[in-house]
């Protein structure tokens, strides 16, 4: 690959090619990534701490640590936004840990997974996203409450599963229950969604 | 370690679906993720559900980050970024010429330092795939670093470490700078100052820096505050400081 594409070319390059470059310090194509999943990562950063200055503060924070460790991140494991997502989701999480004096605070009305919105981004895997965001919407809403307040407190308040289960007073085993039905319900759902399935994503 | 979970097929997809929402407590996340190193079908498990949780992280009201996010994560990204034209590991002789490409002083962090603090931070952020290593050769030396003589500013603390041709700048505590401010990394050889890398530091006030290029005949490490880009010449006091020899 060219060391030093046109901005044009770099557009037009997948996240995991752009991923090549970070790892040699090519600020033009972090740029790009920064276009393609910047959005998403303070729009997440904010849902879950609620401040826009602290939701500033968390995604310059993961961005910044995801330039200066461009070589952890592995194709092998997941996509560039998982990746992007799954590290401002922690850093956010200790952001509001932080504020809040350890334990983050605690919001049982947290069903933001029925607040559904699709993700406003233009790359291809946005698109197709895109197509599929009002059956995606609809999987959310039609997710039972109990299923769906799980996962947002998980995802959203940075609970595990036993401080859900001791602040509901319900079981371990049923909050994990939850956990994994409702996850299993939207990956499902998905993937009906999506027509065809790959191979690859057929379940293990 | 027991691995009953894993002969049950519903406690091993419920603790998945928990790895993968983020709800595993730290000590169960880690004991997984070495449980993922060796487990193909495991990975595979959590690759299918990624989507998933993709269409919840996703699922949030999407709002326009503020213009400053942009300029100032940019803003730090170039002042870090590999020269324009790649440039190869530097002889020492030759360092000082490869280092700056003479735009107004800004300065430019070679490939090759880069490269070792990638390589470090690979080594302290997934210390768990690097198991069993073989990096039984020369062992890394510390050095610690301090507040220079006479500095007012006292509340500072780092560590030098020296890995072979390696060397990096661990730093613990300094205090927080402006945005448009960098700190910038310095060696002292022979009475003179040459410039070779910027940072800023993380939110905890801890940072680590790549001091790329030979350290042979210099007697010591510093840490100025500069404006963004860095300067060619210090232009504050020596806030850190390790001593070589």
């Amino acid at each position: 690959m060219d060391r030093n594409p046109t901005p044009e070319a770099l557009q037009r390059l997948a996240d995991e090619d752009l991923m090549t470059l970070v790892e040699r310090k090519n600020a033009a194509a972090f740029e790009v990534i920064y276009d393609r999943h910047g959005g998403a990562a303070y729009s997440l950063a904010y849902r879950i701490v609620g401040d826009s200055g602290l939701a500033e503060d968390v995604t310059q924070e993961a961005l910044l640590s995801m330039w200066r460790s461009g070589a952890r991140f592995d194709s092998a494991r997941g996509s560039v936004r998982s990746w992007t997502l799954g590290i401002v989701r922690n850093r956010a999480i200790d952001a509001l840990r932080r504020a809040s004096g350890k334990a983050p605070k605690l919001n049982l009305d947290d069903d933001l997974v029925l607040d559904a919105q699709p993700a406003d981004e233009l790359t291809d895997s946005e698109a197709i996203r895109r197509e599929t965001s009002a059956r995606v919407r609809g999987v959310l809403r039609d997710l039972p409450d109990e299923q769906s307040q799980v996962i947002g407190l998980a995802y959203f308040g940075g609970f595990s599963h036993s401080e859900i289960a001791s602040m509901l007073g319900m079981p371990l085993g049923t909050v994990k229950g939850r956990m994994r039905l409702g996850l299993e319900k939207i990956r499902v759902a998905l993937a009906e969604g999506m027509g065809v399935e790959r191979s690859s994503e057929v379940l293990p | 370690m027991t691995n009953d979970w894993h002969a049950d097929s519903d406690l091993l997809r419920e603790e998945l679906a928990a790895y993968s929402l983020g709800a595993l407590p730290d000590a169960d996340a880690e004991r997984l993720e070495r449980h993922l190193e060796g487990c193909a079908s495991c990975r595979s498990r959590v690759r299918w559900l990624e989507p998933a949780v993709n269409v919840i992280s996703g699922a949030v009201e999407q709002r326009t980050p503020p213009a400053s996010l942009r300029e100032n994560l940019m803003a730090t990204v170039r002042a870090e970024a590999a020269p324009e034209r790649d440039v190869r590991p530097a002889k020492p002789t030759s360092e000082r010429g490869s280092w700056w490409q003479g735009l107004g002083g800004l300065v430019r962090r070679p490939a090759v330092g880069m490269a070792v603090m990638i390589v470090l931070v690979v080594g302290l952020g997934a210390g768990y795939l690097l198991a069993g290593g073989s990096n039984t050769a020369d062992a890394p030396t510390f050095t610690k670093a301090t507040a220079p003589p006479g500095s007012t500013v006292t509340d500072v603390s780092g560590t030098l470490e020296r890995d072979g041709e390696t060397t990096t700048l661990h730093v613990q505590s300094l205090p927080k700078i402006a945005r448009d401010e960098v700190y910038e990394v310095w060696v002292r050889r022979g009475g003179a100052m040459e410039p070779r890398s910027v940072f800023v530091l993380n939110r905890d006030g801890s940072a680590e820096a790549a001091v790329p290029g030979s350290l042979a005949g210099a007697d010591a490490v510093l840490v100025t505050r500069e404006p963004h880009g860095g300067s060619a010449q210090p232009t504050t006091p020596a806030v850190l400081q390790a001593s070589l020899e």
